[in-house]
């Protein structure tokens, strides 16, 4: 006996629109994903050149300040700048300089001695921390 | 039907050549195709700096770009790009427009090709390269750009980056100091990329320190294997791989900036005053063999090596050699001592001056009867000298000769030392006996003389020259220290003491350096007048002489070996009168400079009587 047609069920139900719905959200999200981060693999990879370059020009900074450094501090531009300012400035003679003993901690005559006097004292070897 | 069969058909050739081109050529189309985007990056490694032994920049380097054009992107615009870049470039504009004209030229297949490569020029700082760029962004080309047309508008686009920077950075080395040791450190050049597909152009040490240390301080290059846009900027993303460089050590000398300075204003005062041929410096600490300064003239500046010609570029301390006169004297007398042949209250009669020996006649400057060896010595006495060697001995002379390092590198870490000329016994003539150990028919380096005296000093050590201290890397790590070493053990040590005792003479009113005398140290040394001998003919020069003085203070604890060498000087030759001074000028100021404590006491200041200083 043939079926009633009204009462035949679609073949469409609604369970398979959702599982093709979630499938293509799925696929769609997948896909948006991979573009992201494909987006986002370009952009730090644009951030990590910047930063080379910025660092390379870091660099390039810190050496020309070393450079410069290096020049102040070279003795022929030492020397010319102390003879062009006329500061006077000599190398101490022998007499001028007063050498001192390496005083030990313990020395007791340091503590005796008044503000301005200099004593000579014993160098005794400094006894080993325990 | 045909038209069928012609569709078919061509399906089938397009099938074809697809399969050809995707399998059976797959290859090299693929090899062809990564061509295009991959690309091959050397990261230049830093060359490490020399340092002085308080750590003071004697040598250092800066990244630099190499700068180029490709002309055919430019158009007629040459004229005004050159004016733009002319002044970061310290160039001439109109050299540089002419520079920057389009050219062709015939490659190996014989077919045309434009220049598009033209180095401009190479270690531009990164300063200049920026200033570079700047300006050919700004470049007036004196109409609207953006109102021209697309293809217009793309041609003065190309103007602008027709001016561009290699990939690979090039170096510039830097010498802070100038001409200060540059015979030390030398200099650098540019190194052929020989046999490379990478075009390299590093740096290469030429002489000096840089030459003789260039692999340590040259350091490992890095590379990057990339791909490129179709702009030709990297893909980070697609790096495959990435090598870090690894840069040089740092050289650390024993060098001191500061006593080399002192030698090296000493040296011009002595050249100005008897415009000497060539003269050198070498001050040493006679303990360690360690160098402390190391000074010549002519000299040159190591940031421009090319101004000067290869004389002034020759390191005469251990590239020239002399016939050293009566310093070598302390060798045959000396040995004597040590072999107990003589000792040093012997007495020699000095024929009052004039010897008959082997059919010629051996001379002293005055006329002297008998004197001890220690007289011999304080007043450098020719004859007595002679007669002193002949009880030692030719063989043992010749022995003593060699081991106190003549006739053989020193070692000294720097490049074209000579062995100096030292014969052996069989080809000795009869005179030689006689002429040797005043230090005629043998020729050594002004720093084989300075080691010699050094071995006397530090109680009869042979030290080797110690140049460099130790190496290290960026971050201050030590990596090699080089240690003092004792080549060997040439005289006991009381005959260096006597031998100290008896140069101190020499340094007094009775001796022949009464000029290198100091207030505070005792001072020990020998002075050497040689005549020169002729290059054309034989025998020697007429006024032509070579002087030195070579010293050690303080005499019985000795800190600093100075030995002065003077080439043909005028205005005087005695040693002790041409170099002697200079000694002393270098000994003061050193010995002060390095807190030597005076050997000889001094009254401190508030125990003197105050001077009144007129101004």
């Amino acid at each position: 006996m043939p079926r009633n047609r009204k009462k035949q069920d679609s073949p469409l139900s609604v369970g398979l629109w959702i599982r093709a719905a979630l499938l293509c959200l799925l696929l769609g999200g997948t896909a948006m994903g991979y573009v992201w981060q494909k987006s986002q693999i370009h952009q730090l990879g644009t951030e990590v050149r910047k930063k080379e370059v910025r660092l390379e020009l870091l660099k390039g900074d810190n050496e020309r300040w070393q450079q410069l450094r290096a020049e102040m501090r070279s003795t022929q531009k030492l020397y010319d700048r102390v003879r062009k300012l006329g500061l006077g400035l000599t190398m101490p003679q022998p007499e001028q300089v007063l050498r001192l003993s390496d005083l030990p901690l313990d020395a007791k005559e340091l503590k005796q001695s008044k503000p301005g006097e200099y004593r000579t004292v014993t160098n005794k070897p400094r006894r080993e921390r325990p | 039907m045909i038209l069928v069969s012609l569709i078919t058909a061509g399906y089938v050739g397009l099938g074809v050549r697809l399969v050809d081109i995707q399998v059976l050529q797959h290859d090299k189309h693929a090899a062809h195709a990564l061509d295009n985007t991959r690309r091959r990056v050397i990261h230049a490694s830093r060359r490490g700096d020399i340092l002085d032994i308080r750590g003071t920049v004697l040598a250092t380097s800066r990244i630099a770009k190499t700068v180029c054009a490709d002309p055919s992107l430019m158009g007629s615009h040459q004229r005004l790009v050159a004016r733009a870049i002319a002044p970061f470039l310290g160039r001439d504009a109109a050299d540089l427009a002419k520079r920057m004209q389009r050219r062709v030229y015939t490659d190996a297949e014989g077919r045309q090709r434009e220049d598009k490569h033209v180095v401009l020029a190479r270690k531009v700082l990164l300063e200049d390269w920026k200033g570079i760029t700047n300006a050919l962004a700004y470049i007036e080309f004196g109409v609207d750009v953006k109102s021209l047309p697309r293809k217009e508008r793309l041609n003065y686009y190309n103007v602008r980056r027709s001016v561009f920077c290699e990939k690979i950075d090039s170096q510039l080395r830097v010498y802070p100091s100038g001409n200060l040791a540059a015979h030390v450190t030398g200099f650098v050049g540019v190194r052929d990329p020989e046999g490379s597909s990478v075009p390299v152009v590093g740096l290469e040490g030429k002489h000096g320190i840089e030459r003789m240390l260039d692999s340590q301080l040259e350091g490992v290059r890095g590379w990057r294997e990339t791909e490129t846009d179709r702009s030709r900027d990297e893909v980070v993303p697609f790096r495959v791989r990435d090598v870090k460089p690894r840069d040089g050590m740092n050289v650390v000398l024993t060098l001191d900036a500061n006593v080399q300075y002192i030698a090296e204003k000493a040296l011009e005062a002595l050249c100005t005053k008897h415009t000497p041929a060539s003269a050198c410096i070498v001050v040493v600490n006679p303990k360690t063999g360690a160098i402390l300064a190391l000074a010549n003239r002519p000299t040159f500046d190591s940031n421009k090596p090319g101004d000067s010609n290869a004389a002034n570029r020759r390191n005469r301390v251990i590239a020239d050699v002399f016939e050293p006169g009566s310093t070598f004297k302390i060798v045959a007398v000396s040995g004597a001592l040590n072999e107990g042949v003589v000792r040093l209250h012997d007495r020699f009669h000095c024929e009052n001056g004039r010897l008959y020996f082997a059919g010629k006649v051996l001379r002293d400057h005055h006329a002297y009867g008998p004197l001890s060896v220690r007289e011999i010595i304080t007043k450098s006495s020719n004859i007595g000298t002679a007669k002193v060697a002949m009880k030692l001995g030719a063989h043992r002379l010749h022995n003593y000769i060699s081991e106190m390092g003549f006739g053989q590198r020193s070692g000294v870490a720097l490049p074209g030392e000579v062995r100096g000329i030292l014969h052996p016994v069989r080809n000795w003539s009869k005179l030689s006996i006689s002429r040797i150990p005043m230090g005629h028919e043998i020729a050594a380096t002004p720093l084989q003389l300075v080691m010699a005296m050094s071995a006397m000093a530090n109680g009869g050590n042979l030290m080797r020259p110690l140049l460099v201290d130790r190496l290290v890397d960026r971050d201050g790590n030590v990596v090699m220290q080089y240690e003092p070493t004792v080549v060997r053990k040439v005289i006991r040590d009381e005959t260096a003491q006597q031998m100290v005792k008896t140069l101190i003479t020499v340094v007094s009113a009775e001796g022949t350096a009464r000029q290198a005398w100091l207030k505070n140290y005792a001072v020990a040394g020998k002075t050497g007048t040689a005549q020169k001998p002729s290059k054309t003919r034989r025998g020697y020069e007429v006024g032509k002489y070579f002087s030195s003085f070579i010293g050690f203070l303080p005499a019985e604890n000795p800190r600093l070996c100075i030995g002065v060498f003077v080439d043909e000087p005028h205005n005087g030759h005695y040693g002790g009168v041409v170099a002697g001074p200079t000694f002393k000028v270098i000994a003061e100021k050193s010995a002060n400079y390095l807190g030597l404590e005076p050997s000889i006491p001094v009254k401190p200041m508030s125990e003197q009587k105050p001077r009144v200083v007129l101004r």
